[in-house]
């Protein structure tokens, strides 16, 4: 990012212009994180414009000497994400008790671009949508899915064997014929 | 996360995504309400700030209270004058310096000269003989020019000073004709026994000219709306009061900021005027100028986004509900009635800031067979991005009715615009209609030669 200091000075300054900067640099980036969580649009919007609220606020705590910047706000937005998610009340599912790792070592989403991956998301309903993105997207294991989402493991695996279960069918259209 | 970086380095996206700009629209309007942007800081020395434009509409404030606190404690002109000079509260050592100068006056059988040194000038006593010439022997045309009569105070001092005119014929039964006159002109007469009836007569004329003056405070100042030969300039400060709206508390009380500033209403602007006889040209400037166009949608954007199972459309239009600027406006007035004054006049302004009102109604259309669900919500904030659908010069030409009084005017002014506002859609020539008043601070006057 350039002039990230003067963006920073700016945004603890509460300007406008600096602000904007700043949304507008990140803006792409994570609309698409919120959009692997919220398959509404709006609802997407509204989650990242409230994780960026909470950047402006606490722009002062940002030290650089701990990580970048980028990674920072990317952190505040995605656990904003994963707040409205919990409030949002994830329906409950059968769980499988099954712990075998195996049966989520092979699966044909890896065989997805990213690009495919947001087209086939509007498939599963949001609970699957968000356990589906935080599994295969931002890389957390069951076990951490469960206490993101106040969940049980068993939980977890059921939305992602739903996220199998529901994709198969159009992975099948597409590109197993 | 490399990913997402090098998303960023690329500014690409594997899917379409809003634009940039409602996002960043969206997102101000949540900046503005949790975490509004300070104008101007004023760092003090404690470290904290504050708003300098704040601060100067406390001194505006305190400027304009001091200003009518002090027009409204300072005693008029025209009584302090009389307060000086009123012939009745003459002090005891006045009434006797007069008679001695009376006495003096009979002695020397020469108009009496100490009398200038009691504040009236020599040119003036002069002027007094001649008039008193006039009055002696046929009815003085008592010309109320304001110019000239604004002595109220001198012309008590007038009446003593022809009272105390030496070359006068003592008459038998003066003192009946002298005991309708005043008090203190009066007790002059009967010192002196040296009035003749035709003076008592011209000099009971003096003295209700003389009253009339001294009882209206100020001649200048009561007759200020009557129309004379002089040229007159006035000036002072002006509020306006718009009527466009007035139900609309959120629209007419609106800041800059899109918040509620109703006490812009007291910041002033600054008039000017030259009347001469019955016409009148005014100047206006108001840094503080703000217009209230008919609220009329200029930008409209419909757009969609499809979810799981159900597809959200938007509806958005975007109106502007304030201007906010500075104008500078010329204008003519003609006196219709005594105080009635109509005119009309052009105005230019130049529109800095202004606060638009974005609606957005939402539709949505599920999939299945139910029905549509129609939901809207507005908010209100500073215009940045939308000016290129505005004109930021606007020309008005406007009608003004006046009613004056001596310290202040108001009246009704309505005006249109002749130069298109909305370029494309919205309010292209907006009308306005407003009350002001206007507050007189100063007065000069330029005498034009006496034709007589």
């Amino acid at each position: 990012m350039q002039d990230q200091d003067q963006i920073i000075k700016d945004c603890l300054a509460n300007h406008r212009q600096g602000q904007e900067k700043l949304y507008r640099t990140v803006y792409p980036a994570l609309m698409l994180l919120c959009k692997r969580f919220f398959a509404d649009e709006h609802t997407a919007l509204e989650v990242l414009n409230d994780g960026m609220l909470k950047v402006y606020r606490q722009i002062e705590k940002y030290d650089s000497s701990k990580g970048d910047l980028f990674n920072w706000i990317y952190t505040i937005v995605r656990n904003t994400a994963l707040d409205k998610l919990k409030r949002s009340a994830l329906p409950l599912t059968s769980e499988i008790n099954d712990d075998d790792p195996g049966l989520f070592s092979v699966t044909p989403l890896n065989s997805l671009e990213e690009k495919e991956f947001y087209v086939f998301l509007d498939v599963l309903n949001p609970a699957t949508r968000a356990v589906c993105s935080l599994y295969y997207f931002e890389g957390f294991n069951i076990r951490e899915i469960g206490e993101i989402l106040n969940c049980s493991v068993g939980t977890v695996k059921w939305h992602l064997s739903e996220t199998r279960n529901k994709l198969r069918p159009v992975l099948k259209k597409y590109y197993f014929k | 996360m490399k990913e997402q970086e090098k998303l960023i380095k690329e500014n690409e996206s594997p899917v379409p995504l809003p634009a940039s700009d409602e996002a960043w629209s969206a997102m101000r309007r949540l900046l503005d309400e949790h975490q509004p942007e300070k104008s101007i800081p004023v760092y003090t020395e404690s470290g904290s700030s504050g708003s300098a434009k704040k601060w100067l509409a406390v001194a505006i404030l305190f400027f304009i209270s001091s200003l009518v606190t002090y027009q409204l404690l300072r005693p008029a002109d025209g009584k302090r004058s009389q307060t000086n000079h009123d012939p009745s509260k003459k002090s005891g050592s006045e009434i006797k310096s007069e008679k001695h100068n009376a006495d003096f006056g009979m002695i020397n059988g020469k108009k009496d000269q100490s009398l200038s040194s009691s504040g009236v000038d020599t040119n003036e006593q002069s002027n007094l003989s001649e008039k008193e010439d006039r009055l002696g022997k046929q009815k003085v045309p008592v010309k109320t020019k304001t110019g000239s009569t604004n002595k109220g105070g001198k012309h008590g001092r007038k009446s003593i000073g022809e009272n105390t005119s030496g070359d006068k014929t003592v008459i038998p039964g003066d003192e009946t004709m002298a005991k309708v006159d005043d008090n203190s002109t009066t007790k002059v007469e009967n010192n002196t026994g040296r009035v003749t009836a035709m003076d008592n007569i011209a000099q009971k004329k003096t003295n209700e000219k003389s009253k009339d003056s001294a009882t209206a405070a100020n001649a200048s100042e009561q007759k200020i709306d009557e129309p004379v030969d002089d040229w007159r300039f006035a000036g002072g400060l002006f509020w306006t009061l718009p009527l466009n709206a007035i139900s609309d508390y959120e629209t007419w009380s609106a800041g800059p900021n899109g918040k509620p500033q109703p006490y812009r209403i007291l910041l002033p602007g600054i008039w000017l005027e030259a009347k001469h006889e019955r016409h009148l040209m005014t100047v206006e400037l108001n840094p503080f100028a703000y217009g209230i166009p008919k609220q009329k949608a200029f930008k409209y954007v419909e757009g969609s986004q499809p979810g799981a199972d159900t597809l959200l459309k938007t509806y958005t239009s975007h109106t502007m509900l304030k201007s906010f600027g500075a104008s500078l406006g010329m204008g003519y007035q003609y006196n219709i009635n005594s105080k009635l004054w109509l005119g009309g006049g052009f105005q230019a302004i130049v529109w800095t800031r202004a606060v638009e009102q974005e609606g957005i109604v939402y539709e949505k259309i599920p999939s299945n067979s139910n029905p549509s669900v129609f939901t809207a919500e507005s908010f209100t904030y500073p215009m940045k991005e939308n000016w290129e659908y505005f004109s930021k010069f606007q020309l008005n030409l406007n009608a003004d009715l006046t009613y004056r009084e001596k310290n202040w005017q108001t009246g009704i002014r309505t005006g249109i615009s002749v130069s298109p506002f909305a370029q494309k859609d919205g309010p292209a020539h907006p009308f306005s209609a407003s009350l002001f008043f206007r507050w007189r601070l100063f007065y000069l006057e330029k005498k034009v030669a006496d034709k007589e």
